[in-house]
Formats: structure tokens, sequence, C-alpha cells
């Protein structure tokens, strides 16, 4: 197992909230739109077919979902059990043939700042990864940016996807980061790399090292 | 090709603002790998610069600037053979620039030693080099990798499904006056691109924004072709005409359309 970092980024929100969401987690939008979430639908709804749908397929109307409300069947993102982040693509091919190396920063921040449109977040956070697919068990995040695990995606995933599932829980998120877009024009007059207005920080952050495996001598 | 934007579903708005922020990112990625001692960072850097100068010269075909894409492409390319990449050879093809040099030689002394992937990304360097009629003079040298390209005619190069033979073939057919070889060796690339270009664009929500390692001005894929385009101009034969009987989607065919008009 690998502790893995991740960013999310995201728009569309106040400080308020990005301190519930600390707090709280970040809740896949199917509990964000059904809460309370009905667990017992969980194991039925981590699959590979709605892991494809959550890569390819994200605001396409699924037609295995059409109630009352959504005759013309509901976007599939709207009841999506995944919840979207990014580690980059730093490390994607372990044999060295990728020409193209970008940092989760990047990517986390087109989708905080609705692309280059206004304001966001971007939250770090850590996930359990195993090297291999293991869709059905809900503690563990693919990794969809690997292509050694998942070589079906490599070409139209978006850059350096790492999929968690249902929650990324308040131990898991270590701070939120405001990203003002002016700060980012800021920082490109300055030739500079941008950097975040304000941080906050996760009350109920649990820092990997104090639990991975690495046993440290008497000091 | 700006005009055609709107009927994908492109923004050039975004692609502007994409653009500006991929250019200035690689350049400050450029500077701040400079002086750095640690190897692994060093070129670490230079390939995220790399990347983001790609990526923004990409934007800029779409937005009908290949001129100003040509710098990034080769400030891209300098990164990369600072990373120790020959995949530099691609972006030095796309950006016309030092046709009277090799772009084989700087790499050949390593070859003895050198691991698989290395190998492989010879044969852009073959390719360009084989364009500009600029072969390196070690000719013992060039031979080896030559026969070392040939052993792994089946390896693939790239995520688009395509072999070293696949590029070896198109180097060669460069020899012949007739441009129908031509043609015939770019028939792998064609397809790849066209068929990539439409599987992204089937992920509407992916596609809006490019947020996918596939670009509609791939330089993986855009790069061999424009190379190509090159070495018949040297023959006074032109593949942008030869394009028209070929049948591919609006959009690859005004992106080639676009590129081959400055070969």
């Amino acid at each position: 197992m690998i502790i893995q970092h991740v960013i999310k980024g995201i728009n569309g929100i106040d400080d308020a909230m990005a301190r519930h969401l600390l707090d709280s987690g970040i809740k896949c939008l199917w509990w964000v739109n059904n809460d309370p979430l009905p667990f017992h639908e969980v194991p039925l709804r981590l699959n590979e077919r709605n892991l494809d749908w959550h890569q390819n397929q994200y605001k396409q109307p699924d037609p295995l979902y059409p109630d009352a409300a959504n005759p013309n069947n509901e976007p599939f993102h709207l009841h999506t059990p995944f919840v979207s982040a990014t580690a980059g693509t730093v490390d994607r091919d372990a044999y060295q043939q990728t020409n193209t190396l970008t940092p989760a920063w990047e990517v986390a921040l087109k989708f905080a700042t609705d692309f280059w449109k206004s304001d966001g977040y971007l939250f770090y956070c850590y996930v359990f990864v195993i090297g291999k697919p293991a869709v059905g068990q809900q503690s563990f995040s693919e990794e969809l940016r690997e292509l050694n695990v998942y070589p079906g995606y490599s070409n139209f995933q978006p850059e350096g996807e790492i999929t968690a599932k249902i929650v990324i829980p308040p131990a898991q998120i270590e701070r939120a980061e405001f990203w003002s877009s002016q700060d980012a024009k800021t920082a490109r007059d300055n030739k500079k790399l941008p950097a975040a207005s304000r941080t906050l920080y996760g009350k109920h952050y649990v820092a990997p090292q104090d639990f991975n495996n690495v046993r440290d001598f008497l000091k | 090709m700006r005009e055609i934007l709107g009927e994908v579903h492109l923004d050039p708005e975004f692609l502007g603002d994409d653009t500006e922020f991929h250019t200035w990112t690689g350049y400050a990625y450029l500077a701040s790998a400079e002086g750095l001692e640690d190897r692994r960072q060093f070129r670490e850097r230079c390939v995220i610069a790399a990347t983001n100068l790609r990526r923004a010269g990409a934007h800029l075909i779409l937005l009908d600037d290949f001129r100003e894409a040509q710098g990034l492409f080769k400030a891209a390319g300098r990164a990369y053979m600072a990373a120790g990449l020959p995949f530099s050879a691609v972006m030095m093809g796309l950006a016309g620039a030092e046709r009277e040099n090799t772009t084989l030689s700087p790499w050949l002394e390593h070859l003895a030693q050198a691991p698989h992937w290395f190998v492989k990304q010879l044969v852009y360097s073959l390719l360009v080099d084989t364009a500009n009629q600029a072969l390196p003079r070690e000719s013992g040298q060039f031979e080896g990798a030559v026969r070392e390209l040939r052993a792994i005619r089946g390896a693939m190069v790239g995520t688009y499904g395509l072999t070293v033979g696949d590029y070896l073939d198109l180097a060669a057919s460069f020899d012949y006056e007739n441009g129908s070889r031509v043609m015939e060796a770019l028939i792998p690339f064609l397809t790849a691109y066209n068929n990539a270009m439409r599987r992204a664009m089937a992920d509407a929500y992916h596609w809006e924004h490019l947020m996918m390692p596939f670009h509609p001005a791939e330089p993986d894929l855009v790069g061999p072709i424009f190379i190509a385009g090159h070495a018949m101009k040297v023959r006074e034969r032109y593949l942008r005409e030869q394009l028209r009987q070929f049948p591919l989607h609006f959009l690859t065919r005004g992106v080639l359309d676009g590129v081959l008009e400055f070969v």
C-alpha cells in the first residue's frame, strides 16, 4: 500500500464552505445530492462501469438512472460515487518514455479557477493506493493516471487522475489554499510561479508519517 | 482554423488564457531549473517546462499563430535536450530551427549503454535528420543507431499505437522521388491522429477544456507529419495538396492545413 498525496481543486466556494469541507470531508456528488447517503447501495455503485463513466462520460445522461424527475436520464456526475483528485503525472511512466510531466497544482488550479474565470481552492489531501485496480474496495483509491494499472485510460484521461471513493475523510485533508485568479496573473507578470493568497488548516488532519511503517530511532 | 473552433466546442478566449498560463509557467520552471545540482530535480523541471511550452505552442496552432508557436516549440526542444531526451528532435522539427544541423549526433556517444526507452526515442532524431538531409558524419555510429532501431521495429513509441517501424518506414520514404511513398508511410500517423481526435471529442466534458494528455494539435502526431511535409518540399512535392485526397475529420484537416502552410 502507498500513501499518495493528491490535490483537489474546487471552484465556487467561500472560506466558510472550505472550512466545512476540512471539518467534514470532501464527499462525492452522489452523497452531496442524497444526504443521508444510503450506505447499503455503496457496494452496488462502486463498479468498473461507473468508474469508466466517471472518467469518460462525466456529464453525459446516464441511461441507468432515469426517474420521474429526470425523464431524459440524470447526468452521470450528479450521482457519481467517486471523487476526482490529481497527483500530477511526474512519475506516471516508470520506464521514462513519457515526455510530458505535469505537476498536480497546474491541473488542480485549472479546475479550482473554473479554467481561469474565477477564484478557487486547492485541497491538499492523501489517499491510499495499492498499485492495482480495486474498484469495489472503498478504502483504496484508483490510480487512473497509472499506465501500468489502467492502460485503457492512457490517452484521454484528465492528467494525473487519482480517484477516491465516496468521501475523502477529514483526517486525510491537510489544508485548503485560496488562490485568486488575479494572483496568478500577477505572478505571470513577474515571471514567477504563483502562490496561494491564504491557507486554512484541517483540525482533524492526521499526518501520514504518524502511522506509516518507518520506525524512527529513540532520540 | 480559428473560425472552426466554435463548431468543435473550443473557446478561443479560454485557449488564449491557457496559452498565457502555460507559456509563463514553462519559462518559470526553466528559470527554476537553472543552477540545480540534483540531476533528477533538474531533469524534472526541464521536462515540466517543456510540457508547458509545447502545450502553449499547440494551443497557438489552433489560434492560427504558428510562427509564435514555433518559438515555443524551439524553447521546448531545448528544454527536452537539457533533460537528455532525444524527443527534443520533434520540437526542433516543428520549430523549423537549425535545419542544417544534425539532431542525432549528440546522442550517439551514449548508444552503447543506452536503455531501451532512449534508443526508441532516437527514431525522432533519425526522422528529422533524414528530412533535413543532415545526417551525422560519424557514419559508423549512425549505422549502429539504425541497426539498433531496426532490431526493435515492433516496439511501441508513445501512446498512440505507433511503432519504431512506422517511423523508420516514414524516414525511408523520404529517399524516393515519388511522393506516394511518403503518403503510404504516413497512413499510420494520419489514422492514429484522426482516431485520437474523434475519441477525444467524444468525451465532451474533458474536451472543452482540453483536460487530457492528447491535444487537438498534438505535437507527437503533427510533428512527424510536418517533418514529412518539409522532406517533400525539398523534393518539390507538396504534402498539403496530396492530403486533400485523404479522408480526414475536418478539425484534423484544419490543423494539418494550417501547419503545412509553413513548411
